[in-house]
């Protein structure tokens, strides 16, 4: 016997969703969704649009002045051109940093080049950057936390310790260790901090020729500029006039790297993780809002219904001297306690989220998520919004029960001409979001299949991955390293097999542009892999090898690469295609059809920092005397950092995207499961409404078809409109550059259609078969 | 015995739109302390309208209406509400239980809205009712579970949770066949010997013969009283 009041009202609750359970358990998790995705809006938001990184201290609003690649990669410019700033009369304060490598040394522990980040003195009051003993801040150097743990063991006794450096003829001191925050800056992980003064000792100029290190600190685009104005300012104008001014350094010519120079709002160090992170940004606002429709739409429904049946209740409960505050008691106490359900699992994705971005280091921001940070104010904020939501929810059909005209409305099932729009609306809407969501659904399982996909070259190739500090491998030589057993030569290639760089290749007067990845190889590192090349690549000495998703992207755009060189910017200019190899699944299976280009050894133009040897399996590398021979020979302290079978390598990305897999096909199931149901309770309530006509026409003998083509006919009317919206949606997206052309007649696509048509259709068929089966005499009585 | 509730020139009319109907006009008529009445009449007469208004359910009426001394008009919601759980029980022909709560449940749910009755007599108090209308033995079935007579003996166990002075039965035989009818006609009439008044709305002669008044209304109307 339950006599708590409050466990009454609970059981209330509980036996009055019978029968409905797994579609509020569906509701809940719906709204854990938009709780967690909302609350990452805002903070990304926060992060993107508003405020500075987070070893800045300041929270004013501050530009960079630096210059851009074509490839939306970010370098420096001269101090001259930063130093032009402070002529403007809107600016109030400048400042600046650049990173560069400085040989220190030390007495007690072993270091080589760590990479300082240079600072202007200036720049800790422009920025408020906030780290030990920056009173002494023109003289000294401070250790990042992570290069203290690393090169220091933590040391605790480090602070005034020295480090030594060739061109110094005095010892520099170490003034303390960095906060956490300076552990990541930008796109660089620095080991030191260290005042500008340091870098007139590493010039290429004799310490006396003053007038020269100064030139040459003024012209090198090394630079990157932060300053502060009166007023909010023009930054495409600002870089455009800038742009136009020569601010080259008399006496001193100075290469440029072939950026343009460019303004950014905020402070910006790498755009392209903030382009990466406003388009992760894009997809969850029309995520959230998507979300938001479906998922109000259906607890507002839901709702409603249940209304129905309970104002037959309220009117007993009435007459035993129940009142208002009876009935609506169960459903707050119900309601709290959902809300508690949906925090708890917002909160739980929240860790899954925050454990991801952590696995995927390229984030330039791990505290996103961190719950130490902002982020619980956000989420404390999205679940006010939720709250908010599901109240309107509850209270619209409550204030509706007396006049019904709001509930017909949103359900279509009202015979005016508007509410029948608005009805018609929802539905189109919705059977939108569920065609792009099957599409998307499809699309992922697809990937997933690609798991099962064998492997079409030699994974059991060891990869490894060489560390240097100096030296170039000579790619002649390789073939002096033969493994003595298995008579197998090595392979080489720059970057290793899951890491290549990216480059954007063509341009807008070919018609086409697109990010390719790129390897730059030794000639026998296809026939190291076993991959099947179209051409013999033992001839191939220039050219670049592309894949088949590059060949087919290539034929796509009509472009001949049999006759055309392929433009590869400014630095690698054009390049003959010399063949196509079969896809290599560099990461993972998941990401087979990435247009890739492997470029020859012989076209980097920059010393390698390390290289990766692809060898037999066999074959130990810790023993191979010629190996080590042969690295010893032509590096400064080789060091082999990793090894690992390209299985392995291959394995690791895969399982990353397993759990994005996961993830995202839960988002699209639910989607999809919030809409299935909508759709359900908007049929039922339009054929319960239209009951009697249906009554009557069963009275008259009509056949089933006709009943079927009476109900089906709103909803066929919706499908088809939400396949124009769909597509006309896809048009446009690929008109406005965000999407690349799309088959719309793939199979994907109409897999995706014939499924959301028939759902559609047996929401009609089923509700309808039910109806037939009633008395008729029910049907046509009026209530 | 002392008077329990008097009706003054109640009236009571609907419109639906542009039609006036008049369901009661001008109905007086009074009740005492422990008295049956059977109000009787054809279907549309207004039967179930009057019950509404003794009931303290329906608040549009013109007209005086004075229960236990008390001008029903000057009672605000939250009044009403009290008199309603603790001095009027409902029956009604198509019985009303709460489908989704047992019979234990459906009995025990106006003592939830009763503060003097202690959480701790919920049980006992639901057991000595329903003993009296003879279903000890159905505590954990669900309404849909009983027969038509079982689910009208609960609804009187509901009706008397509270020892209401007054009980208000509509039609409550209408949807049970003569021998079911008898009974729950036979239970609602043993109540007036324990002292409550009981009015009950019928089409049956001989329930009504069996109160010691009669109410016949006609469009509205007392036709011909006693
Ligand atoms: N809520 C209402 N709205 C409009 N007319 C009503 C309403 N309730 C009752 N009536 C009308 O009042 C008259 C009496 O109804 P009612 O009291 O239910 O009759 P009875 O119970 O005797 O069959 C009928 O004509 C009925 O149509
Ligand atoms: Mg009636």
């Amino acid at each position: 016997m339950v006599s708590s009041r409050l466990l009454f009202d609970l059981l209330c609750e509980w036996n009055r969703w019978a029968g409905q359970r797994g579609k509020v358990l569906i509701l809940i998790v719906g709204f854990s969704l938009i709780s967690f995705v909302f609350a990452m809006v805002l903070r990304l938001g926060d992060v993107l649009f508003f405020e500075n990184p987070d070893w800045v201290g300041s929270e004013a609003d501050f530009y960079t002045l630096s210059s851009v690649y074509d490839d939306g990669r970010q370098a420096g410019v001269s101090q001259q051109t930063i130093a032009s700033l402070k002529d403007l009369p809107y600016v109030t304060d400048v400042a600046w940093l650049r990173t560069r490598t400085f040989d220190f040394r030390s007495n007690d522990y072993a270091l080589y080049q760590p990479l300082a980040l240079v600072f202007e003195p200036h720049l800790v009051d422009l920025l408020q950057l906030e780290f030990p003993a920056t009173d002494k801040r023109s003289t000294g150097v401070w250790l990042t936390q992570r290069y203290w743990r690393e090169a220091f063991n933590s040391d605790p006794e480090v602070v005034g310790k020295y480090l030594t450096h060739e061109k110094l003829s005095n010892s520099v001191p170490i003034r303390g260790v960095l906060p956490q925050q300076f552990n990541r800056i930008g796109p660089w992980s620095p080991d030191i901090l260290l005042p500008a003064d340091y870098l007139r000792y590493v010039t290429p100029f004799a310490p006396s020729s003053t007038l020269m290190i100064d030139r040459f600190l003024r012209s090198v685009p090394e630079y990157y500029g932060f300053f502060k104005t009166r007023r909010p300012i023009d930054v495409e104008r600002l870089s455009q006039e800038m742009r136009n001014n020569d601010f080259s350094v008399q006496g001193m010519q100075v290469e440029s790297h072939g950026g343009e120079l460019n303004i950014f709002n905020g402070i910006m160090l790498d755009q392209k993780s903030a382009t990466m992170l406003k388009q992760l940004w894009t997809f969850s606002v029309l995520l959230v809002i998507a979300l938001v429709s479906i998922f109000s739409l259906n607890a507002f429904m839901s709702f409603s219904n249940r209304n129905l049946l309970l104002a037959d209740e309220y009117r007993v409960l009435q007459t035993i001297g129940a009142q208002p505050i009876d009935l609506v008691r169960p459903v707050i106490v119900a309601s709290v306690i959902k809300m508690g359900i949906i925090a708890l699992i917002s909160l739980g994705l929240n860790v899954l989220a925050s454990h991801f971005i952590s696995m995927n280091v390229h984030v330039t921001r791990l505290d996103l998520f961190s719950l130490d940070g902002k982020y619980p104010y956000y989420w404390a904020l999205s679940l006010v919004f939720i709250t908010l939501i599901y109240a309107t929810a509850i209270i619209f059909p409550l204030m509706s029960l007396r006049k019904k005209t709001l509930f017909s409305r949103v359900m279509g099932t009202n015979r005016g001409y508007k509410q029948l729009l608005v009805g018609q609306g929802s539905l189109i809407f919705q059977l939108s979001i569920a065609i792009i969501a099957t599409i998307a659904a499809i699309q992922i399982s697809k990937q997933q299949l690609a798991l099962f996909a064998p492997f079409n070259f030699n994974t059991s190739v060891q990869q490894v991955v060489i560390n240097h500090h100096g030296g170039r491998l000579p790619i002649e030589s390789i073939e002096d390293v033969r493994n003595d057993d298995t008579n197998n030569a090595l392979a080489l290639s720059v970057a290793p097999f899951d890491k290549p760089q990216t480059l954007s290749v063509g341009a807008r007067e070919l018609g086409f542009e697109r990010e390719f990845e790129v390897h730059y190889v030794s000639q026998n590192y296809f026939n190291q892999l076993s991959a099947q090349v179209s051409a013999d690549t033992r001839d191939w000495k220039s050219g670049v090898v592309i894949n088949r998703t590059a060949q087919q992207f290539l034929a796509e755009n009509r472009f001949n690469i049999r006759a055309t060189p392929l433009y590869l910017g400014k630095i690698l200019g054009s390049h003959r295609i010399f063949g196509v190899v079969d896809d290599i699944p560099h990461g993972g299976r998941f990401k087979r059809d990435q247009p890739t280009l492997y470029l020859p050894l012989s076209t980097v133009f920059s010393t390698p920092q390390s290289y990766t040897l692809y060898l037999d399996e066999r074959m130990d590398v810790s023993s191979s005397g010629a190996l080590q021979n042969y690295l010893d020979t032509h590096l400064v302290d080789a060091q082999i950092t990793s090894s690992s079978t390209l299985k392995a390598v291959i394995d690791a990305q895969e399982a990353r995207a397993q759990q994005l897999f996961y993830f995202s096909i839960s988002v699209v199931i639910i989607t999809l499961f919030g809409i299935a149901l909508t759709l359900g309770y908007q049929v039922r309530s339009r054929l319960q409404l239209e009951k009697a006509d249906y009554g009557v026409l069963i009275a008259i003998g009509a056949p089933f078809n006709a009943l079927l083509i009476k109900a089906c006919k709103p909803i066929a009317m919706g499908f088809g409109a939400a396949v124009i919206v769909t597509f006309a949606g896809y048009m446009l997206l690929v008109h406005l550059g965000y999407l690349h052309h799309v088959n719309l007649a793939s199979a994907i696509n109409l897999i995706a259609l014939v499924l959301v048509g028939l759902i559609t259709l047996s929401a009609v068929v089923l509700p309808l078969l039910k109806l037939t089966r009633s008395q008729v005499i029910d049907l046509i009585k009026q209530e | 015995m002392a008077e329990l509730l008097k009706l003054d020139k109640v009236t009571r009319a609907f419109s639906d739109g542009t039609q006036q109907v008049m369901a009661l006009s001008n109905v007086s008529f009074s009740v005492s302390e422990g008295e049956t009445l059977a109000i009787v009449g054809p279907s549309g007469s207004g039967k179930s309208t009057l019950l509404s208004i003794l009931g303290l359910l329906d608040r549009g009426y013109k007209g005086t209406y004075t229960i236990s001394d008390t001008n029903a008009a000057a009672l605000d919601n939250q009044q009403l509400a009290h008199l309603r759980n603790r001095e009027i029980g409902w029956v009604f022909q198509n019985f009303n239980l709460i489908s989704h709560l047992s019979v234990l449940h459906n009995v025990v749910l106006p003592m939830r809205y009763n503060r003097e009755i202690d959480k701790r007599a919920y049980h006992q108090r639901a057991l000595a009712v329903l003993d009296s209308v003879g279903l000890k033995d159905k505590l954990d079935a669900k309404p849909s579970q009983l027969s038509g007579g079982q689910q009208q003996r609960v609804a009187i166990a509901r009706a008397l949770a509270n020892q209401p002075s007054l009980v208000l039965a509509d039609e409550p035989t209408g949807n049970l066949d003569s021998k079911t009818g008898n009974m729950i006609s036979e239970l609602l009439m043993s109540l007036a010997q324990a002292g409550t008044t009981v009015i009950i709305v019928t089409h049956d002669d001989k329930v009504a013969a069996k109160c010691d008044t009669q109410i016949r209304l006609k469009d509205g109307t007392i036709a011909h009283g006693e």
